[in-house]
């Protein structure tokens, strides 16, 4: 198993859905971590460009070595063939930061987490509660709701993360405490202006902010990928990344200097515990075709994690839009990505089973919409992590 | 009568409230985005109070808010409340579905080739959400109201994801759904469609500019004033007069020109002669709605006609050639060349006769507030009754309906976007933006104060942005600045963003007021503003304390001697002796301030450099 680190030389780019207004000043903010969507596009790149495989060629997939190479990370749709991903696979990107000898990753704040009112570094989760029953216009059958018994509780401001180590104590219903995003990376605002090329000019009022993301030392994005993608990779090396191309440095890293998540925290070995009420935190976005869980409920839970399980309750975060542009399609004029709303990383499900529950390490559970030509789950949507909870 | 035994709550919330609203890039965005939710809201409590007792909001004088909430909370008999929360969500489904089909149906003699009615149809069902619970009224009220709030809390866990997938043009307004198209979706052919829309006669530029493609949602926020739209009994109103960015930013210079006519008047109508009938906004058929120019106004000849022209037309960039199709709406002719320099010429004089008046050119920048109670949920938690509810709820109606646009329309030259219960969205010239906040504050506890709730605060966040800065950025500016207030500043307080049109974005913050200290923040800072303002204190003063706050951080023992010999060495007003006093008294005062557990030296430094920036308004 490989990981790809991926640091930045100075700062990165990632514009989020905001629409560039036209005419007039525009603000443009960046999304971090950035989509899977982009990040897939890096990686692939970044195979295609140490190749020796001619771009037009590995479109058209018209050489041997072309074809060769879109085995190995699939080629983009044309007159002739529908888009593929060969045998490309990756899970994150994930925030990650090197501590010493390793690589630590970090979460976003589960949505289920709460503070005090009064003295905010406490926190809290919520659990379900069977004692709380009302009426409701529950999105879906036979749900309990998320409780609190402390009083004056309110949810966290800003951007928020938990360490691996801080997450495994979440999972498992311990103490935990929280880190302030600008510990991890700071946000800068950036003037720039259009230029008139008519002139050689700067336009007139035609100011714009960009949003950058400068990552703290030993701060950047942690991808795994499956070992034959790792291995036409080199050790390490420069890429670009992002809007403007931004450069960033990629080194390799072995597994076993990487702190991820097990599958069930609450043991060291991946075996499920019992009693079997599992907690599942996302760690990518992720898409459900019925919106913020799968359209078939329990059934299509049970498909996606290869066991028969009941969801209880959930704590879903804000949808995340994103849509993007696919520079290879239409034949390599380019065209929009569908604008998709995924479940944001850091949403919260409860399920109740009676079967083992033993997905792989980086098994996705995301569904892929039929407007996208491939599928979510190699790209890095639906990762997660698997803590237990216990009634309120 | 009530039976309180055999009562249960419903309390309802409609979405989205903040990423429908923030969807704006103009004020007549903002305005009406409001306008549908709260007509949304409206539809549902009329419903429900057929249906049960609407115990927040309450009516005033027989009608509902201007701005009725997004949540609102209903008594109703034992076991009804489904069938209530059903019965309400189907009303304001149908209020939305007809609001909808008749702004298609406007939409549609626009673009006739109707393939776009498909995307239309997908995007307006999907995008209403609602949130609603029933819980029990029995035992403490207080107690049980405190359940039901956390119930909804816990409903809203589940939030609601719409299912979309939309491939093609993004809409440049809110960029979450696709921008509807004829029957080709490429690029170009979307932008054709769109530029065919925006030629139609009855398009104003208002509506829609240049390059701006929508989708249905969006579509319906720009058209629905124009199409003649309906929520429930309430007409949308066209959004022509609400104020531009530029008229805010421009209010308070005008009700200076207002207030010194006599020196004021034959320029200022000599630059309405000169941009007369020029474009939109030059003249409007209706004067700016503004109570407080208005009694300025007064009998003054040609005073109501300076109310009818866009704050564009009194800001020099304007007629800068590059921006005469945006000021003007159309592509400018050379004859509009020629008339802008003219028009730049006799706003020079108009600026040179304000400034004898000592009226400074206005300021490119404007002001958002928003202002929330503190606490409001603990408070309700602990009513005692429904009609101590009912007492609670009738003095946030009335705060929201009377106080507050008295406060920012008549007191001050502000607009109103939302008040609805202790939440608050407003628009203010900056020179206003910091007596109107305290007045507001202020006002809000007295109001509890009298309904028996005597110790409830209320935070507030301003922004200030450039007048061509996107709105919605400033928007969402001003609701960070109001959660720092609560969060950071730990409530009953003040935190500002200034952001500068350079990039830079200035945060500081203050408790309306600090235990121990005989002046509140704010009228410390009035006196020091004023001086500022007179030219009795030089606005470098600002630059030196800040050069020096991190070093005298370490000593707060030194900082009164420090503030006192800055404030001396910037002192203009000649002989100091005389005005010994007043810099001793203010020295003593910031110093009070700058104090560790208050606002401190640094932060100080900061409020100094807002009100050097607030008197001086960055002119471009």
């Amino acid at each position: 198993m490989s990981w790809i680190f991926l640091e930045a030389d100075d700062v990165w780019c990632f514009r989020d859905n905001t629409p560039k207004l036209v005419g007039g000043s525009t603000v443009m903010h960046s999304l971090f971590p950035p989509t899977p969507s982009t990040i897939q596009g890096v990686v692939r790149s970044l195979i295609l460009g140490e190749s020796d495989v001619d771009w037009a060629a590995y479109r058209q997939q018209s050489t041997a070595a072309a074809q060769q190479l879109g085995t190995l990370i699939g080629h983009p749709a044309s007159n002739e063939q529908e888009a593929t991903l060969g045998q490309f696979s990756m899970a994150g990107p994930f925030l990650a930061r090197r501590e010493v000898d390793e690589i630590m990753i970090y979460a976003p704040m589960p949505n289920d987490v709460k503070r005090n009112k009064e003295q905010m570094e406490q926190l809290f989760t919520m659990q379900p509660s069977r004692a709380h029953h009302f009426d409701s216009n529950w999105p879906a059958e036979a749900l309990s709701p998320l409780w609190l018994n402390a009083e004056e509780s309110e949810s966290l401001d800003g951007e928020q993360w938990l360490s691996g180590r801080n997450l495994r104590a979440y999972l498992q219903s311990n103490a935990f405490g929280k880190l302030d995003a600008s510990v991890l990376y700071a946000r800068e605002s950036r003037l720039g202006i259009e230029i008139d090329y008519t002139v050689r000019n700067a336009a007139e009022r035609m100011l714009y902010q960009t949003e950058f993301i400068r990552p703290s030392p030993g701060v950047g994005l942690l991808i795994w990928v499956a070992n034959a993608i790792a291995s036409a990779i080199s050790d390490q090396g420069t890429l670009r990344i992002g809007g403007e191309g931004r450069n960033a440095y990629y080194c390799t890293v072995p597994d076993t200097e990487v702190i991820y998540p097990t599958r069930f925290s609450s043991q060291q070995s991946t075996s499920q515990p019992s009693p079997s009420r599992l907690k599942l935190v996302l760690l990518t976005p992720a898409f459900f075709d019925g919106g913020w869980q799968p359209k078939a409920g329990d059934v299509g839970w049970s498909e996606l994690l290869g066991a028969s399980v009941s969801l209880v309750s959930a704590s879903i975060g804000h949808p995340q839009r994103a849509g993007g542009w696919d520079i290879a399609a239409r034949n390599g004029r380019g065209w929009h990505k569908p604008i998709v709303s995924y479940v944001p990383a850091g949403s919260v499900y409860y399920f109740e089973t009676t079967e083992a529950v033993e997905p792989d390490r980086f098994h996705s559970i995301t569904q892929t919409p039929t407007e996208q030509p491939l599928p979510l789950d190699a790209l890095g949507y639906g990762q997660f992590a698997l803590g237990t909870w216990e009634w309120l | 009568m009530v039976d309180e035994v055999q009562q249960e709550f419903l309390l309802f919330s409609i979405g989205p409230v903040q990423s429908y609203i923030g969807a704006a890039r103009r004020t007549q965005d903002l305005w009406l985005g409001s306008q549908l939710l709260s007509n949304l809201a409206e539809v549902g409590v009329s419903r429900a109070n057929e249906l049960g007792t609407v115990i927040y909001p309450v009516q005033v004088d027989g009608r509902w808010p201007q701005s009725v909430p997004n949540r609102f909370v209903v008594s109703v008999n034992n076991g009804s409340g489904a069938s209530v929360a059903k019965t309400v969500t189907e009303a304001i489904q149908m209020a939305w579905g007809l609001a909808a089909a008749k702004v298609q149906s406007y939409f549609g003699q626009l673009a006739p080739e109707n393939s776009w009615s498909l995307d239309w149809h997908k995007q307006v069902t999907n995008w209403l959400e609602f949130y609603w619970i029933v819980w029990p009224r029995q035992g403490d009220y207080g107690n049980a109201y405190r359940q039901a709030s956390l119930a909804l809390d816990a409903r809203k866990q589940m939030r609601h994801i719409p299912m979309v997938a939309e491939p093609g043009e993004t809409c440049s307004l809110c960029g979450m759904r696709k921008a509807l198209h004829g029957r080709q979706n490429g690029t170009r052919a979307v932008a054709q469609f769109w530029a065919g829309v925006r030629e139609q006669p009855r398009v104003t530029g208002a509506e829609l500019r240049q390059n701006e493609q929508l989708c249905a949602i969006c579509t319906i926020k720009r058209f629905a004033g124009r199409s003649q739209t309906y929520i429930g009994r309430n007409l949308l109103q066209p959004t022509e007069r609400f104020p531009s960015t530029s008229s805010v930013a421009a209010a308070g210079f005008k009700a200076k020109l207002l207030a010194a006519w006599t020196e004021t008047g034959s320029s200022v109508l000599a630059h309405l002669d000169a941009i007369q009938g020029w474009g939109p906004g030059a003249p409007y058929s209706e004067p700016e709605l503004s109570p407080f120019l208005d009694k300025l106004v007064g009998e003054k000849e040609g005073g109501k006609r300076l109310l009818k022209f866009d704050g564009d037309f009194f800001y020099p960039e304007s007629f800068a050639e590059g921006h005469l199709e945006e000021l003007l709406g159309r592509v400018p002719t050379i004859e509009d060349v020629q008339r802008s320099r003219r028009a730049a010429d006799s706003l020079r004089r108009l600026y040179k006769q304000a400034e004898q008046a000592q009226i400074a050119p206005p300021s490119p920048y404007l002001s958002i507030l928003a202002m929330d109670g503190d606490r409001m949920g603990r408070a309700l938690g602990q009513s005692r009754s429904l009609t101590q509810h009912q007492q609670i709820s009738n003095a946030l109606a009335h705060f929201a309906e009377e106080d507050v646009p008295h406060i920012v329309q008549h007191e001050f030259t502000g607009r109103v976007i939302y008040a609805g219960g202790d939440d608050v969205l407003a628009l203010l010239p900056i020179e206003h933006a910091l007596p109107a906040s305290n007045a507001l504050r202020l006002r809000f506890s007295q109001r509890m104060a009298a309904a028996e709730l005597p110790h409830l605060t209320a935070s507030s966040g301003l922004a200030f942005g450039h007048r061509t800065f996107p709105l919605g950025a400033t928007m969402i500016a001003a609701r960070r600045a109001e959660g720092e207030a609560k969060s950071g500043l730990g409530r009953n307080a003040l935190a500002i963003e200034l952001i500068r049109r350079s990039g830079a974005t200035d945060r500081i913050g203050t408790k309306w007021h600090y235990t121990g200290l005989e002046n509140e923040t704010l009228d410390v800072m009035d006196e020091l503003f004023d001086y500022l303002l007179k030219g009795a204190l030089s606005g470098k003063v600002a630059y030196d304390l800040e050069r020096e706050a991190v070093a005298l951080q370490g000593i707060p023992s030194a900082q009164e001697d420090e503030i006192r010999r800055l404030l001396t060495r910037h002192w203009q007003e000649k002989p100091l002796d005389t005005y010994k006093l007043q810099v001793v008294g203010m020295a003593t005062k910031l110093a009070a301030l700058a104090q560790p557990g208050r606002i401190g030296i640094r932060r100080l430094a900061g409020w100094l450099l807002l009100l050097r920036f607030l008197g001086r308004g960055e002119r471009e």
